[in-house]
């Protein structure tokens, strides 16, 4: 027979104030329906009661309390206990209706969040009445569009967007500039944008996402509506405060005019902040839809260009490049971070890069050593999410980044695509210096991706490559594809001196990075992955760069935003891999290269 | 990683208390010799006894000590070229004839970012191919290195990690290791090296490397902001042909010598004016023994700026990466690391630029690197795209909708 344990009442006293309902305080479904607009007015609002603290002048709504004076309340607001308060009642209480459900009427609906503020007197002075419901009804939008949105594109939902700064986080990261939004024009072809997305394997539902921007672009729409109200009024009482004598009626009209101010104001201040709101969730959001596609780029498998020379009869001794690069002394290896050229192998990563600058210069390209670091935002702009370490390396104590700020700094190499963005950011060009046409030979830094395949040189983190930037003003003069083509001979021009075989091909729109709009790569066979590898690629970018990036050009109407031609070219690393494994008796350094040994 | 192995019959003798003592407090005082007797004698404490070794600093060149805090003049080359106009400075000169772009990369690169551009762009191409050229010559070997390497390494190699001050980049702690992007080719060379016996008739060892370096260093605080904003010796990254040699304990005096000719040959001939300065106890970098400056003449500016620097690091870095080598009676010895920079190229331009100026506000190049330039023997304002700098905040079109 077992007892019932003894002192069962010790330590309960917390819990007998809880039961007790002697001085019962409300409960949160009862403030939640003290949250009505009419009821919150009644209890801020209250008689003169001299019995109640502060004679029930000063009352919290949410904690249904009392505050002796002004000041005491305000600090209220800035407590732990109201903070907590505010968080409990974003979740709709459980009604009469839920437990119906919950019982077998209807099906059950889940809980809602929504987003409480702090309510004051204030806040539903009479003349702030329509403020008020101004917020609540951008509030319940915001709410829709958001769980809208964001359900479809499935992004983190802590990411921030270093390209684009929300008024809010200002304070956080220095915007340096904003990108140009032309999504107007990209929505108004759904249809085209749908199938772009398809061709590119990306999931994304693009009418929902349109119904978010152009939400967006009226709540914007209302903000220069009330920008425009205010300057107008402003303007009257400028005119009218001129006079320092008043008649009676100009007295009124003065007053009236304030209070119309009052709350134009307000309701400015109100929409300023449902935009901050917004542009997280659907700027960032839009920002990543990928560019147009080239109507050349293939749909489903990549067209072949062009192919130089026979592939090399099939050896019966397949080796890696590992291997022989070892065995003949010219590289130790010994992880994608880390990887050391000895000999010939160091001499023809040099020669080979001084090689392609001769071309290129030979062609009227301009040689430039560009940065090795780059912001967040131009990462960002890139096409790259910034926020991924296995993007690109993020330096951890650069003593320039704010903390917290998500715009860090970035090691991505001076012949990259970043570098070159950099140097034109937020540029306004000469049209006459059209086209510009850069090359840089150096470092490219790119984390190897975490669940990727490692193999040797091929998927190196530190390459020395050859990289080529060209501008072009119009994307559909005849003028972008000629330079595209002379591009492409050029690097042809490049690859006959290097090997006997390689083929030009171009990639389908499922290869693409979301910034390209087609992509050719050049691609040289290697015996043991008994595949081809991309040595090099030559990509069109449309305005895609120059719109975020603000890289603009004067024209007679205005201004316009050029057009881009990019692409590493050339990876030394891959190639070494590539000639090491088609001869594995000895390195045989080609003989338009050896000119430039050292 | 291999464990270090300090000399601790020298740095744990009481005897040798005063010497390392007085040591340590001529060069940064970084370092305790007491507590390094304290817990040598305890086993217990081997931990923290490593630790305090690795804080004491190389011994110091007995001449050196002589010096006081005063770097020793040794040698003046060349002479200061002569102009019947007043010389610019490079930042200003470089900067009108379109080959560097500085103005407004600082929100979008970081402060202190340059970039080059088309013949000055050239120049540097044309000074690495020219430098190592030389250093075959004199039977360096090129190797190709990687600039992202283990933070370890840095630490071993000599220069202390410290949390106050950054002089190290460090990458975010995603990848798998600590990584950090090294300031110098010679950590890496160093590395490469690290657990190798090398057989003594392959010493000296002589490598080059060219490589990107990345400093953090020079950028603390505010007002050295503004004093060097338009500095291009302190960069934070530029690319350095680097020189490191290995050699017997006994030839590294020898090898030491050997380098500075170098050099010295190097810049003769490119007909700069500098001077040879030994540096005191004071400048050296702990791992250093004896370190001597090149400071090249910069007209524009009037001063001696630092061209390059070489330094005989004995075996403290051997010591602490295990590089020996097998001596003839085959047991294995510490070898002795020595590093120099052949050249540095901002530092480089600078000095040329400015003192192959024109009246006209061009640049000569220098005859030795006319061929490497195509021929090209003036540099003249480059065809770069004029831009400025476009302010613009966009209005959304939204008056059809409203």
């Amino acid at each position: 027979m077992t007892y019932k344990r003894k002192k069962t009442h010790r330590g309960d006293m917390h819990l007998k104030k809880n039961w007790q309902t002697k001085r019962r305080t409300k409960d949160l479904d009862e403030i939640d329906e003290d949250l009505k607009e009419e009821n919150a007015r009644k209890l801020l609002n209250q008689e003169v009661d001299f019995d109640k603290p502060g004679a029930a002048q000063y009352y919290c709504v949410h904690c249904a309390r009392y505050f002796i004076d002004k000041t005491a309340l305000h600090t209220h607001f800035n407590t732990k206990v109201h903070k907590r308060r505010m968080k409990a009642l974003e979740l709709e209480p459980y009604s009469i209706e839920d437990s119906e459900r919950a019982a077998g009427k209807g099906s059950y609906i889940t809980p809602q969040k929504r987003k409480i503020e702090t309510m004051t007197r204030e806040d539903l002075d009479i003349n702030a009445t329509l403020t008020y419901a101004l917020k609540r009804t951008y509030r319940t939008l915001i709410c829709d569009v958001c769980r809208r949105t964001s359900l479809p594109l499935n992004f983190e939902r802590d990411y921030s967007s270093a390209l684009y700064i929300s008024g809010n986080k200002a304070y956080k990261a220095f915007a340096y500039l904003s990108p140009y939004l032309d999504f107007d024009e990209r929505f108004a072809n759904v249809e085209n944008l749908q199938k772009n997305l398809a061709l590119r394997g990306m999931d994304v539902n693009v009418v929902l996402l349109k119904e978010a921007w152009d939400f967006y672009t009226k709540v914007v729409a209302d903000r220069y509506a009330l920008e425009n109200n205010n300057k107008k009024l402003t303007d009257c009482m400028k005119t009218l405060l001129k006079n320092t004598e008043h008649t009676a009626e100009q007295q009124q009209e003065v007053l009236k005019l304030r209070t119309q101010l009052k709350i134009v104001r307000q309701d400015l201040k109100t929409i300023k902040e449902a935009i901050w709101d917004l542009d997280e969730d659907v700027i960032e959001k839009v920002l990543k839809l990928p560019n147009e596609l080239d109507p050349r780029t293939p749909v489903g498998e990549p067209v072949i260009l062009k192919s130089v020379g026979n592939l090399p009869e099939i050896l019966e001794k397949k080796r890696s490049h590992l291997d022989v690069g070892t065995s003949l002394d010219l590289l130790e290896y010994k992880n994608p971070m880390c990887y050391f050229l000895n000999n010939d192998a160091a001499l023809f990563e040099f020669a080979v890069l001084a090689h392609a600058g001769r071309i290129f210069s030979e062609n009227n390209m301009v040689k430039i050593v560009g940065t090795d670091f780059s912001r967040s935002f131009v990462v960002e702009a890139s096409g790259l999410n910034h926020e991924d370490p296995m993007a690109t390396f993020v330096i951890e104590n650069h003593n320039e980044v704010e903390r917290d700020s998500p715009n860090r700094m970035h090691l991505v190499g001076g012949a990259s695509l970043a570098s070159f963005l950099a140097l034109h950011t937020k540029q306004l060009i000469n049209p006459k210096n059209f086209p510009l046409k850069y090359f840089a030979t150096g470092r490219q830094y790119t984390p190897s991706p975490r669940d990727s395949h490692i193999c040797g040189l091929f998927t190196v983190c530190q390459a020395s490559v050859a990289h080529s930037f060209i501008v072009v003003k119009d994307a559909k003069s005849e003028e972008y594809k000629i330079l595209f083509e002379e591009l492409l001979e050029i690097v042809c021009r490049l690859y006959d001196d290097l090997c006997d075989h390689y083929r030009v091909v171009m990639r389908p729109a499922s290869e693409l990075q979301s910034c390209e709009e087609m992509r050719v790569s050049f691609e040289m066979w290697s015996p043991f992955m008994n595949r081809y590898i991309e040595i090099g690629h030559v990509s069109t970018y449309g305005d895609y760069f120059s719109k975020r990036l603000l890289i603009a050009y004067q024209t007679s109407t205005g201004r316009e935003f050029p057009t881009m031609i990019s692409g590493t070219v050339l990876s030394v690393p891959r190639l070494l891999a590539c000639l090491l494994e088609q001869n594995l008796d000895k390195f045989v350094i080609p003989l338009k290269i050896a000119e430039f040994i050292p | 990683m291999p464990e270090p192995e300090y000399d601790i019959d020298f740095v744990c003798n009481p005897a040798n208390r005063d010497i390392i003592f007085s040591n340590i407090k001529s060069r940064k005082g970084i370092g305790d010799i007491d507590k390094v007797l304290e817990y040598s004698g305890n086993p217990e404490k081997q931990e923290l006894l490593l630790q305090e070794l690795s804080k004491i600093p190389n011994c110091t060149h007995p001449a050196v000590i002589e010096y006081g805090d005063e770097p020793r003049l040794l040698k003046k080359c060349g002479r200061k070229p002569q102009f019947d106009f007043e010389p610019q400075e490079f930042a200003e000169l470089a900067t009108n004839l379109k080959a560097i772009r500085t103005h407004t990369l600082g929100p979008v690169t970081g402060q202190r970012s340059y970039i080059l551009l088309g013949d000055l762009a050239e120049l540097e191409e044309a000074l690495v191919q020219y430098t190592l050229r030389r250093l075959m010559k004199h039977g360096f070997k090129l190797l190709s290195v990687p600039d992202i390497i283990l933070t370890k390494i840095i630490e071993r190699c000599g220069l202390i990690v410290d949390n106050n001050r950054t002089l190290v980049y460090n990458l975010d702690s995603h990848y798998d290791d600590n990584y950090s992007l090294s300031g110098t080719a010679e950590m890496s060379l160093a590395s490469k090296l690290m657990n190798t016996i090398i057989s003594h008739d392959a010493l000296p060892m002589k490598l080059a490397a060219v490589s990107r370096c990345y400093r953090a260093e020079g950028s603390g605080s505010l007002d050295e902001r503004g004093i060097y904003r338009q500095e291009i010796t302190l960069v934070h990254q530029f690319t350095k042909v680097e020189m490191f040699v290995c050699s017997k304990p006994n030839q590294s005096e020898e090898m030491f010598q050997d380098l500075q000719n170098i050099q010295e040959g190097l810049f003769s001939s490119l007909g700069l004016h500098f001077q040879i300065m030994d540096m005191p106890s004071l400048d050296l970098g702990s791992s250093a023994y004896r370190k001597c400056d090149m400071e090249g003449w910069m007209p524009g500016r009037k001063l001696y700026g630092e061209l390059s620097s070489c330094s005989n690091c004995t075996d403290y870095q051997s010591r602490r990466l295990n590089i020996k080598y097998r001596t003839k009676d085959g047991n294995a010895a510490h070898v002795h690391t020595l590093n120099g920079t052949a050249c540095a190229i901002p530092r480089m331009l600078i000095a040329l630029c400015e003192t192959y100026q024109t009246k006209h506000h061009r640049i000569t190049v220098p005859n030795e690197l006319v061929p490497l330039m195509k021929g090209k023997t003036l540099i003249k304002k480059q065809p770069i795209a004029d831009m400025r700098t476009y302010k613009y905040k966009q209005k959304l079109n939204v008056k059809e909708k409203a």
